[in-house]
């Protein structure tokens, strides 16, 4: 039984026909130069892809969790380093739709949703990663505006972004504010040579006494860490894992064609039992990762309590399975799996970047292992007979 | 829909989150450790959903969501 309607997955077939024809041919290229050509975002942005998830008021798709996560699929299949775009792009129309007013709202997600803004995250600085309460960028009030100082590091499509959701600290408080690229003060350093995501345009960016308005603030003082950054960071791990899902389905095909065609010692490498059984274990953690990855989203649908536990879950093992089983690809793809001119070399490379990004898989860790122990001890605390 | 009602609803969503039965009314779910913030954001989506009522940022007041009988206080004064 599949757990796709009718209409999502008639979605997944034109995703996969889309990423096939627009992504895959380029995907090595892009890799090599470092540098998502603005074609291919021109080109999402005419299917509509740039505001997926956005209501149709907004002149979005309206898209549920599940279609999302499909389409981050059917493009990490080709290109993690495109995923990415959509990763942040969608965090921040996330953000924007749940804590934003009436008024940004119509500011700015109709633009988005056409992909006339593109739109990233910026939390992570040079010195603040995981522990993200120790980020040092400051807002300071001045008059009704907002002065800016800081420095925001490994920033995904930051150097292509027309606006950044950028989290600082106002008199001791969390905050996030939109800052527009084109603001004085604001100096933006692409990111080069990086083992993963290498065409994900990612950025430095500087912030010297950026004058921001009040009004580009998100939500309230003092909540931007715990509900807006997790709350987009939830869409990133849909993202992340699905993408990551792609990549494994992607080190799948291509070894499965490989072993049948290729010989060796009169025999063709699936006739291998060291090779099928990489194969085998491929295969299960695909079908193991797909099952994780579609309840999270139905979870998130249906506003299940143990939606976000369920994201985590799909992120950390799908990415884990995409790390562990693109090494085999590679093993088993052999000299042509360490050139950069095939896929594998670059899913390799890719899959790594994904333990880390949008909460490290070490973070996971501690935070699933409280979980469960919490789910599965005994609990003492009981209701009053009264209540 | 009475208080009692939204009471025992929310009682049974925290509860279906927590593996806890018999949760107190009045028990600090967040002080006692249950749940934390990320569990917050999923219970006000939950909340909108079930009682068709829109939750914004200037109803981010931690106060409101603390227990079940300040969560069924905050709804009813919603509708």
């Amino acid at each position: 039984m599949s757990h796709l309607s009718k209409q999502q997955q008639e979605l997944y077939s034109e995703f996969l026909k889309f990423a096939k024809t627009n992504v895959e041919p380029y995907a090595n290229q892009w890799d090599r130069e470092e540098c998502i050509s603005r074609k291919i975002i021109d080109i999402c942005s005419e299917a509509g892809y740039l505001g997926g998830t956005v209501p149709a008021e907004y002149g979005g798709q309206g898209w549920d969790n599940l279609t999302y996560g499909i389409f981050n699929e059917a493009i990490g299949r080709s290109s993690i380093s495109l995923s990415g775009l959509f990763n942040v792009h969608t965090m921040i129309e996330q953000t924007i739709l749940k804590w934003g007013t009436e008024e940004q709202k119509q500011r700015w997600l109709p633009f988005m949703a056409k992909g006339e803004i593109l739109g990233a995250f910026a939390l992570t600085e040079p010195e603040a990663g995981s522990d993200a309460a120790g980020i040092t960028t400051e807002y300071r009030l001045d008059g009704d505006k907002l002065i800016l100082n800081g420095k925001k590091k490994w920033i995904t499509f930051g150097a292509i972004a027309d606006i950044i959701l950028v989290f600082g600290k106002l008199e001791g408080k969390p905050v996030a504010c939109i800052v527009e690229k084109n603001t004085p003060g604001l100096t933006v350093t692409p990111v080069k040579d990086m083992l993963g995501f290498r065409a994900g345009h990612l950025a430095v960016l500087q912030f010297d006494n950026c004058v921001v308005s009040k009004e580009n603030m998100i939500g309230k003082e003092g909540f931007a860490l715990n509900y807006i950054a997790l709350y987009a960071l939830e869409f990133g791990r849909i993202s992340v894992a699905f993408s990551a899902l792609g990549l494994l389905r992607g080190c799948l095909e291509i070894c499965s064609e490989h072993v049948q065609k290729r010989k060796t010692f009169d025999k063709r490498l699936i006739e291998h039992g060291a090779i099928r059984k990489m194969i085998a274990d491929m295969g299960v953690d695909y079908e193991a990762a797909k099952l994780l990855c579609y309840n999270a989203t139905i979870a998130k649908n249906n506003h299940s309590p143990d939606a976000t536990e369920k994201v985590m879950i799909a992120k950390y093992f799908t990415t884990m399975a995409a790390a562990r089983h693109s090494s085999n690809a590679v093993q088993i793809m052999g000299a042509f799996g360490c050139n950069e001119s095939f896929a594998v070399s670059r899913y390799y490379r890719d899959s790594k970047t994904m333990e880390i990004i949008e909460g490290s898989n070490e973070i996971h860790q501690m935070l699933l292992g409280k979980s469960f122990a919490r789910q599965f001890g005994k609990v003492t605390k009981i209701k009053d007979e009264s209540n | 829909m009475t208080d009692n009602n939204i009471k025992s609803i929310v009682s049974e969503y925290i509860e279906s989150s927590t593996n806890i039965t018999g949760l107190a009314y009045d028990m600090d779910i967040f002080e006692e450790g249950l749940v934390n913030s990320l569990f917050a954001i999923e219970l006000m989506t939950y909340l909108e959903k079930e009682f068709s009522i829109k939750i914004t940022m200037d109803d981010l007041d931690m106060s409101h969501f603390k227990s079940v009988d300040s969560i069924a206080a905050f709804v009813v004064n919603k509708k």
